[in-house]
């Protein structure tokens, strides 16, 4: 199931809280976990027992490590071993069986040789986050992190969590470990998310689903031209980022409707002036799960230059495979790192020791750069990740080629025949108000610093002085304006559902994932 | 200086602050009820598909295109999208290019094929297969190649302009089709030159007017009479009936309903005709009379809308037996046609074949693919 979908919204949703909030707490796990499972065996009932499975021998492994943690640590580091194998395995074979195939026959055909027949494994969408949380229980638990789950149903539960179950945020265990235990439900938390899941939903529906048209014409010619391949990438990026960022939104939108807080998962990732800074803000769910359980397990910085700039491009390797069973992926991953590599590099030579972190980390802020200059990182960042971007989304190596050659003008210039008829003035427009609330919204948020919601429990504020009262009043009026602002996101979203309607099928992007 | 404000316009402020900031809230509960209450009084919530399998999930499937398509947000919801797609932007769904004062065209006419040439070359390998298994038997084989409705009215496309890599097609194919040997006439050309006289197309309608039909039916008489192929000949009459409005195909893709009345789109009107024999052959008691043409093709021909069949009798003064198919594309219908008891028991003595010019270079088109190829937005069925 989907969220941006008529069955959703108007079924599966008002169900799910009805039943929710009718049932006392202690039911409701196994009614977040009922719903989970029916949200995803509505893809394929026959993988439910695959997810089922995953639960099951991670509880199972949990249980052994807490067990034995302190009188036979061997123990449980051979239990650890196995669980985390385990989930690897599964992933690997339901996702890279064919791609290894694959690969190794374009090795054996070319060396004369007869390749072997395809395994046709069917890809179980979401595994990618689920083996990733699977495996992340059990390591929260090895390293003490957290406390093995009270019963096999929040486990379940935490591991099937629909909203986050197809595209994530990819969630710990030690995040939502407390808030199954104890969580509060209030109308300010039910209001905050109503709010963040209308804009993912606007981000999605509005944004992503109308310029998606843009990039997938302009990623079906075989011979692009500079202002097809530009045109076509820009869109990518746009959808890309909407579309993902739109699921995450909606996902914790959702997550606080049942009083969970998940953490953030995009900052605005395209104002970045780094490639660091951007993995910062992109997927940051995905980042710091590479950090913490591949890139700190490597050494990370703490084994010398070369050695940080190899994990560094392992990490990016393992982290694009992680996108796609396909060599372009890890092409986009080899990308990243490189940059990354490349990035840290460059600082520490210009910048020394005392500037190291702060500098490899880009952590340059805009009042001390000159404007020019973050204008410049910008653009250049955006340029890189753009460029990578070509990789992710094409099809095939000489796809990605065919645009870059694109891109150079190799193809000549202007817009092509193939693609002019197919430009629609809507998707243009979406595209540009896209650009616009990308590079505008940062901004607004910095000039708004919002007071604080007043709660029905306490209605009066404690104001000190006069003065401060009547600075608090101008000020509330402004915030007031400010939220009134926000509040258009209610006919946006009602405008998204018009659409919704009206139109075909909208999947997520990183549904197959 | 700041004047200090009273706790009253405090108050008022702070309330003034929670209405707007709970409004998100207040109104998610009211769209979920709503949602809710609409959900429960669709029929199509009640309905389990019974053909469908459960472990696959085919049957969540069919249920949830079951319930999205009976909504009853859903016909409003699509005029009003269409409306304010169509107004602000002059646009309608995929399918569709809107052009000049209400036409409307297949987008499928501009498409761009990366492989055409290879395509084009398959379809006409298949063509020259038919061509010698037709030979073999002693029949003619004559290809009447429908030209885009695009490449006839392009003054009408508005902001589009119709590709260079369409505009060259139609000539690449008739000079293909007619180096195989094949009766084939030039009927872009004759539209071209009557098309100020008469209707070569419907302006909401892929298809060609019983007029456009009739000009085809008189270039491939002429043709044929080049070629001097003669049929057995019999009194056809063509004669009109009454007009009658007509909504085109391509009105689907501008779903617009209730607000159609306030937009350029417009019915067509369509003359109809009716086509009778005056005078039958001339055979002997005991001769076995068979029709001496068959007609294979799409809806250009299996629609009687078109009357492109009655416009062959009445130009070849000769009887047609229809073996076309809508909503198979061009070459399915001959495959069929070619297997058929008809034609291994009736052998005619001309097959005219009908092909518009754009399912050259597209992929077999079946209901089956045609549904998959393009979800669930409108299709196009030649």
């Amino acid at each position: 199931m989907v969220f941006s979908t008529t069955l959703f919204v108007f079924l599966f949703l008002p169900l799910f809280l009805l039943g929710y909030y009718l049932l006392p707490f202690r039911w409701r796990s196994a009614w977040i976990l009922l719903a989970s499972y029916a949200f995803y065996g509505w893809w394929r009932v026959d993988f439910l027992a695959l997810i089922i499975l995953t639960s099951l021998w991670t509880d199972f492994f949990g249980r052994i490590i807490a067990r034995s943690l302190r009188t036979k640590p061997q123990q449980a580091r051979l239990a650890l071993g196995l669980g985390v194998a385990l989930n690897l395995l599964t992933l690997a074979y339901f996702k890279y069986a064919d791609f290894g195939i694959d690969s190794l026959n374009a090795i054996v055909e070319l060396l004369g040789g007869s390749g072997f027949g395809n395994a046709n494994v069917i890809l179980p969408i979401g595994i990618s986050f689920y083996i990733f949380q699977a495996s992340s229980y059990l390591i929260d638990i090895y390293r003490q992190d957290a406390r093995p789950a009270d019963n096999i149903l929040d486990l379940a539960a935490y591991i099937a969590l629909f909203p986050q179950l197809i595209a994530g945020p990819i969630l710990r265990y030690k995040t939502l470990s407390q808030q199954f235990r104890r969580r509060s439900h209030s109308f300010a938390a039910f209001n905050e998310g109503s709010l963040r899941f209308m804009t993912g939903f606007c981000k999605k529906v509005l944004i992503a689903d109308s310029v998606a048209p843009l990039a997938n014409a302009s990623f079906a010619l075989a011979a692009p031209s500079m202002a097809d391949a530009w045109l076509g990438t820009l869109a990518y990026s746009v959808q890309l980022y909407f579309d993902f960022s739109g699921y995450s939104d909606m996902a914790i939108g959702l997550g606080l409707m049942m009083g969970f807080r998940f953490p953030e998962n995009f900052d605005h990732p395209y104002i970045s002036k780094s490639i660091s800074e951007f993995w910062r803000r992109w997927h940051i769910s995905l980042s710091t799960w590479l950090r913490d359980y591949l890139y700190v397990p490597l050494g990370g910085n703490r084994l010398g230059r070369r050695r940080t700039y190899v994990n560094l491009l392992l990490v990016m390797l393992l982290g694009g495979l992680w996108h796609g069973a396909a060599w372009t992926f890890v092409l986009w991953g080899a990308w990243h790192g490189l940059m990354l590599a490349l990035e840290r590099h460059y600082h520490e030579n210009q910048q020394g020791n005392a500037t190291q972190g702060n500098a490899a980390q880009g952590n340059t802020t805009r009042n001390q750069l000159p404007r020019w200059l973050a204008v410049w990182q910008t653009a250049r960042t955006m340029l890189i990740v753009m460029l990578g971007w070509v990789t992710f989304r094409a099809v095939d190596f000489s796809g990605a080629m065919a645009v870059y050659a694109g891109m150079l003008g190799l193809q000549g210039l202007a817009i092509s025949e193939a693609l002019a008829w197919q430009l629609s003035y809507f998707s243009l427009l979406m595209l540009g108000l896209a650009l616009l609330l990308i590079y505008l919204s940062p901004w607004l948020r910095r000039c708004w610093q919002p007071l604080p919601s007043p709660s029905l429990s306490s209605p009066s504020t404690p104001w000190q002085t006069a003065s401060e009262t009547s600075v608090a009043a101008v000020s509330g009026g402004m915030s007031g304006w400010l939220a009134t602002l926000e509040l258009l996101i209610i006919p946006l979203f009602a405008l998204s559902v018009l659409r919704l309607a009206a139109n075909t099928f909208s999947p997520f992007l990183y549904f197959q994932f | 200086m700041i004047e200090p404000v009273s706790e009253q316009m405090l108050a008022r402020t702070r309330f003034k602050f929670q209405l707007i900031t709970w409004l998100p809230g207040a109104f998610m509960l009211l769209f979920l009820a709503a949602g809710l209450l609409m959900s429960l009084l669709n029929t199509a919530t009640y309905r389990l598909p019974s053909e469908e399998k459960l472990w696959d999930g085919s049957m969540a499937a069919a249920y949830q295109a079951d319930f999205e398509d009976n909504i009853a947000l859903r016909p409003w919801a699509l005029e009003t999208w269409t409306w304010l797609s169509y107004s602000l932007f002059q646009e309608g769904q995929p399918g569709v290019l809107i052009g000049d004062a209400g036409w409307l065209f297949t987008s499928e006419e501009f498409h761009y094929h990366p492989n055409e040439a290879e395509i084009i070359a398959q379809r006409l390998a298949y063509v020259a297969e038919v061509q010698t298994l037709l030979a073999e038997q002693g029949i003619a084989l004559a290809i009447v190649l429908v030209p885009a409705k695009a490449r006839i009215y392009y003054r009408r496309l508005g902001r589009y302009h119709y590709p260079s890599y369409a505009q060259v097609r139609y000539a690449q194919l008739l000079e293909a089709i007619q180096a195989l040997g094949i009766i084939a006439p030039d009927i872009a050309e004759a539209m071209q030159q009557d098309k100020e006289a008469q209707p070569m197309f419907l302006q909401t309608d892929s298809h060609w007017t019983p007029q456009g039909a009739q000009v085809a039916a008189a270039a491939l008489a002429s043709s044929l009479t080049q070629a001097e192929l003669r049929l057995p000949q019999e009194r056809f009459v063509r004669e009109y009936q009454a007009s009658r409005r007509y909504p085109g195909d391509l009105l689907r893709f501008v779903p617009l309903g209730r607000w159609q009345k306030a937009s350029s789109l417009r019915r067509d009107t369509i003359p109809v005709y009716q086509t009778r024999r005056t005078e039958a052959r001339n055979v002997g008691l005991f001769d076995e009379v068979t029709i001496p043409v068959s007609l294979v093709g799409t809806s250009y021909s299996a629609d009687d809308a078109w009357h492109f069949a009655g416009a062959l009798q009445a130009s070849l003064q000769s009887d047609v037996l229809n073996m076309a198919l809508p909503a198979r594309g061009p070459f399915e219908p001959m495959r069929a046609y070619l297997a058929s008891d008809t034609f291994s028991q009736s052998p005619p003595q001309l097959v005219v074949w009908e092909i518009p010019e754009r399912y050259f270079p597209m992929a077999e088109i079946t209901p089956d693919n045609a549904k998959a190829n393009g979800g669930n937005a409108p299709q196009l069925l030649p």
